[in-house]
């Protein structure tokens, strides 16, 4: 799909809100979306994920990955993560990890945090989260993590 | 040369303080010897009971309640796993983590002790791998003589005072959990279930599930969760290349339920959902895992003419301990 220019949806909470970038829909249906950012380089998801859109968000993480720098995924737009869909972004950390990058999970919404803690998202050890509420980031400790660690 | 290595459970049979301290304590101080991990988990009396007899050693011992380390089992399989995360790397070579683990339903109306029963069983196959000696104890006077005794076919050995004898009523984990759901077939849903024909869209199951949650009273933060679960299930028939299923739900009491019924058999392994993510078994499990974490009970059938699960989660009002303080 070729780069194209268009307007950051409006209403949404964006750092560079009221600006133009360069983003590019990788992927869109009638409940979710794939955009490619350009800075930070990654992906913003949007709308709601399952089984159906598994495949597109693999590809989507495969081809992003490729760019040298950490990989930064815009979950703010995210209202629903399947485990299966966690599981990709554990796994496309372990494979940044491999050269000592980080995957940074921003704006996960509630339903979603609870995902990615369900499925242990510590535990990968290079995944940074940064939640809505504030701009401190809550960083994985790896496998042996000695911290309390809740289901839910 | 390498010592065996693995998983060894055992039940403890007890009628009596003294009983218990006996095996327990060597069991206990057996571990801090080598400096190996122990964990107690047992009833508030017990603890004591424990603490005191093991006096200045107790302070090495992580101690956990019975009640709070998870009434349900796919709960305390968690927390017992999240304990093996965190100091499988203090075990000696050749060691065991030790744990002694009392079942939680002692005096405790809400436990559904076939449930207990048959996670007894699976706690065979989803922790074979661990290097980890789990003795069990039943006391027979409040667990009853039947209830105690039926643990030699979920142990493959029993612990006694200064050994152990291996069980010769041990049952095939998996032919266990058959015999169990054999036993307790799932009632036909109510007249007033509302049923959807669910044709492999997992927007509509999720859509479907958050209304009847609605109406059924489920707290706000809790559909969520329970959306969350009954997604899961659909997305494991999804991957099985199942595409359709009758999905009903009603209200039982204060808890929503929501059944999953496909007339195409599915071989799942019995302790499905059990086996931690990460672990060989837990993987393509870990939807079903996180559906077990989040409700009351995901009941599992699996047929020859067919496949269903039946989940319960809870209404408002249902409130468990955290688990940020257990070991």
């Amino acid at each position: 799909m070729s780069l194209r220019t268009i307007a950051i949806y409006p209403g949404a909470d964006r750092v560079c809100q009221g600006m133009e970038v360069q983003e590019s829909i990788l992927y869109a249906d009638n409940a979710f979306q794939i955009s490619s950012m350009v800075d930070p380089p990654g992906l913003r998801l949007t709308g709601q994920a399952d089984l159906s859109h598994r495949s597109v968000i693999d590809e989507a993480l495969h081809k992003a990955i490729r760019d040298q720098r950490d990989l930064h995924i815009d979950a703010g737009g995210l209202t629903f993560l399947d485990v299966g869909g966690v599981r990709l972004l554990i796994d496309a950390a372990a494979v940044l990890a491999l050269d000592g990058r980080r995957l940074v999970i921003s704006k996960p919404q509630p339903v979603v945090m609870r995902s990615l803690r369900i499925c242990g998202w510590e535990s990968a050890g290079n995944i940074t989260v940064i939640t809505a509420g504030n701009a401190a980031a809550s960083e994985g400790h790896g496998p042996l993590n000695t911290e309390p660690q809740g289901v839910l | 040369m390498t010592l065996p290595t693995g998983f060894r459970h055992e039940t403890l049979l007890y009628g009596s303080d003294q009983e218990l301290l006996a095996t327990a304590v060597p069991f206990i101080e057996g571990g801090l010897e080598d400096d190996d991990p122990v964990l107690v988990v047992a009833s508030a009396a017990n603890l004591d009971l424990l603490a005191d007899a093991l006096g200045a050693d107790a302070a090495r011992v992580d101690f956990a309640d019975s009640a709070s380390y998870g009434r349900r089992p796919a709960r305390r399989i968690a927390n017992f796993h999240r304990y093996w995360q965190q100091r499988a790397r203090d075990i000696a070579p050749g060691h065991r983590m030790r744990v002694l683990a009392e079942p939680a339903w002692a005096g405790q109306p809400t436990v559904d002790t076939l449930a207990l029963r048959r996670i007894e069983a699976g706690l065979n196959v989803i922790f074979e791998a661990a290097d980890l000696h789990m003795i069990c104890p039943y006391d027979v006077r409040v667990a009853g003589a039947e209830l105690a005794a039926e643990s030699r076919r979920t142990h493959p050995s029993e612990a006694l005072a200064a050994d152990s004898r291996p069980s010769a009523e041990f049952v095939d984990p998996a032919r266990y959990a058959a015999a169990c759901d054999e036993s307790a077939p799932l009632p036909e849903p109510p007249a007033t279930a509302v049923t959807m024909t669910w044709d492999g869209d997992l927007f509509r199951l999720r859509s479907f599930v958050a209304g009847q949650a609605a109406e059924h009273g489920v707290a706000r933060d809790q559909i969520d969760l329970w959306v969350l679960a009954v997604n899961e299930v659909g997305t494991y028939l999804g991957e099985q290349g199942v595409g359709t299923a009758a999905v009903r739900m009603w209200r039982v009491a204060e808890d929503s339920v929501c059944d999953l019924a496909t007339a195409t058999p599915l071989q799942s392994d019995p302790y499905l959902g059990f086996y931690p993510p990460g672990t060989r078994r837990g993987a393509g499990g870990e939807g079903l895992w996180l559906a077990r974490q989040i409700c009351e009970s995901v009941e599992i059938r699996s047929r020859v003419d067919g496949w269903q699960a039946r989940l319960r989660m809870p209404g408002a009002g249902v409130v468990e301990p955290t688990d940020s303080d257990l070991p």
